[in-house]
């Protein structure tokens, strides 16, 4: 599926294209991991953790971009949910 | 080898909604410059202010300042959104490595996405004939694609919101009392109303009047009420947090709403209470009549299975259909507040008409086989020979209709189309130029482009996406009273576009033109020159 979409984005809007639809799964994927760790039906992890991370991800990166690079808030901002992720997997199991 | 049904329905919706993205990016396709209407600037060039100078802003600068300063009643000078959305933008700037693609491309993929939440919560609560039928509606709804391509870019994404908010909420209602009972629904029902305030307020508005309707439908049904103190007070504090997040912009639905601004505009009568959309002649010169009419928006073959549908839910009255009914008169509610006296973004409100119209549709066809009472073996292949012949109208009615006013020709620059309003190449270069060459306190006029009364309120547009792109403050220079001093300004660069001239044959603003070279920026040097653009700077030989 995500190789058609890739394809799809190549296709109709080069390089660019491309690369939107990787971001776009870059920063949804910090929220389909953490949903990953509750009882939710598959579509719902997909559909969610995408409105999050077009939303949340983008808001706490410009928070981050009023004190640093926009660019470098975006790289903070994947980093630190990806570990708060983790942090809260390995909190649940205990 | 066993085929999987899920994977099979997700691929065919995958499919439908990558259908949806071209036949909305259609403008964007061939010509890879900016286009859209005054609102659609104002995104653009948050967005891209943000990715481009690899900076967040508090305070607006100058070229979006000169226009959006005032908008923001609680916070001047400052966004008027919160920056949720723009940011977003800014981060697909980046990761797609262009300027312009990413952006509206990124906008498209937003704007689009109600397709996937309607798609979503009907396939959860009906399965999916419903909810595919639903999604191809919404892909040709000139309601949703014409406001797009205005530019009112938020506002599209925010409604994709009310689908899976109404759902969540659903969700914990209908568990409440069982063992797997999870407040996590809540949960997100008050993380997405918060985002979707960040998104557009006016979105959040919408899904609070069907929330509370779906409460009290619940709790009439099953007469009973659900309250959690504790899951309540978690909730209200996750929405707060995101409220919270961006106060300058959040605490700006405050005054923005206590204003009367609109309300003596609009003839209230009884009337309104039987129309479900409102008076077209109101909206006269800023809305198009045909965007007020059923026909035109949804086509009138539509109508049956609407009230066939609505039929359905009221026949049937389960929780799904409960949730549908709410969805439909919190809506309805909405689109009547001119009543109570807040008519602000009335026209807005119709905008998020077939993301509820459509799915009752769907529900009409698909269920209209059970309202016959005598089972019959071929029930099921009628079902889908009736899905088949619904599909069938919405491509040969909806689509071309559709296709009228989407098409690759709108906003094109060398055409009727877009000649006045969007950027040619040559224009779209220059701005481009002046971004990364001109000082950032220099301002940019410009003369060529016509400014005379019939063509000026299109014309204005391309001064705009000028400033868009150029990230300067860009005038027509023939308006300006301060002619003398910006001629001997270093502050003011002077663009002289030659670019509209040879199609419209107009030999007196060459001539005009070619003297004022001559005359006017003698003491000026020429720093840009190509394809018929000009751009010269004061400094004194």
């Amino acid at each position: 599926m995500i190789l058609v979409i890739l394809i799809f984005s190549f296709a109709i809007f080069g390089m660019a294209g491309a690369r939107v639809f990787i971001g776009i799964i870059l920063i949804t994927m910090p929220f389909f991991l953490f949903l990953n760790n509750f009882d939710m039906a598959e579509g719902e992890k997909y559909v969610f953790s995408i409105l999050l991370g077009v939303t949340i991800f983008p808001s706490l990166t410009y928070i981050l971009g009023l004190l640093m690079s926009f660019r470098i808030s975006m790289v903070i901002t994947l980093i630190t949910l990806i570990l708060l992720v983790f942090v809260f997997k390995k909190f649940k199991i205990r | 080898m066993k085929i999987n049904k899920n994977y099979v329905q997700t691929l065919i919706f995958v499919l439908v909604y990558l259908f949806a993205i071209y036949f909305w990016t259609q403008p964007l396709q061939d010509r890879k410059v900016p286009y859209g209407e005054y609102d659609a600037m104002s995104h653009f060039e948050v967005g891209d202010y943000m990715a481009y100078n690899d900076k967040s802003f508090m305070y607006l600068p100058p070229y979006i300042d000169i226009r959006y300063g005032n908008d923001n009643d609680f916070k001047p000078h400052t966004l008027w959104y919160a920056p949720t959305f723009h940011a977003s933008l800014g981060l697909m700037q980046v990761f797609g490595g262009q300027r312009i693609v990413p952006i509206f491309l990124m906008n498209a993929i937003l704007a689009t996405f109600v397709i996937v939440t309607v798609y979503f919560v009907i396939r959860s609560l009906f399965g999916f004939l419903p909810a595919i039928l639903s999604a191809i509606l919404i892909v040709f709804s000139p309601r949703d694609f014409m406001p797009y391509i205005w530019g009112q870019w938020p506002e599209r994404f925010a409604y994709a919101f009310i689908p899976v908010i109404l759902y969540c909420f659903y969700k914990y209602l209908i568990n409440y009392d069982k063992k797997e009972n999870t407040p996590i629904y809540l949960y997100f029902t008050a993380l997405f109303s918060g985002i979707s305030f960040l998104i557009h307020p006016l979105a959040f508005l919408h899904v609070v009047f069907s929330l509370i309707l779906f409460y009290i439908f619940i709790a009439i049904k099953n007469k009973r009420l659900y309250i959690n103190a504790n899951h309540i007070i978690i909730s209200i504090l996750i929405f707060l947090i995101l409220f919270f997040m961006f106060p300058y912009q959040n605490f700006r639905i405050f005054p923005e709403f206590s204003g009367n601004k609109e309300e003596s505009v609009f003839k209230l009568s009884l009337s309104r209470i039987f129309s479900w959309s409102p008076n077209a002649e109101d909206f006269i010169g800023s809305v198009p009549p045909s965007y007020f009419s059923y026909r035109e928006m949804h086509g009138l073959w539509t109508l049956p299975f609407l009230v066939i549908g609505l039929s359905v839910l009221i026949i049937n009255r389960k929780e799904r259909d409960l949730l549908l009914l709410a969805w439909l008169i919190g809506l309805y509610i909405m689109l009547h507040r001119d009543l109570f006296g807040k008519a602000e973004f009335l026209h807005r409100s119709l905008s998020a008409t077939a993301h509820i119209f459509s799915p009752i549709m769907a529900i009409g066809a698909i269920y209209l086989i059970n309202l016959v009472k005598v089972n019959f073996p071929y029930k099921k292949f009628v079902k889908y020979g009736i899905a088949l012949i619904f599909i069938y109208f919405a491509l040969s009615i909806n689509m071309p209709a559709a296709s009228k006013i989407l098409n690759k020709e709108i906003y094109n620059p060398y055409t009727q189309s877009g000649f006045f309003t969007t950027l040619n190449d040559a224009e779209f270069q220059a701005s481009q130029w002046i971004l990364d060459n001109a000082p950032k306190n220099v301002n940019v006029t410009v003369l060529g482009i016509p400014y005379q009364d019939q063509v000026l309120s299109a014309t204005s547009k391309k001064i705009r996406w000028m400033a868009a792109v150029s990230q300067h403050v860009t005038r027509f220079y023939y308006f300006r009273e301060d002619k003398e001093i910006i001629l001997k300004s270093p502050e003011w660069y002077i663009m002289l576009d030659y670019t509209m001239i040879g199609p419209l044959n107009d030999q007196e603003t060459f001539n005009f033109m070619q003297d004022f070279e001559k005359t006017a920026l003698s003491n000026h040097t020429l720093v840009y020159n190509k394809d018929n653009i000009e751009v010269y700077k004061f400094e004194p030989k």
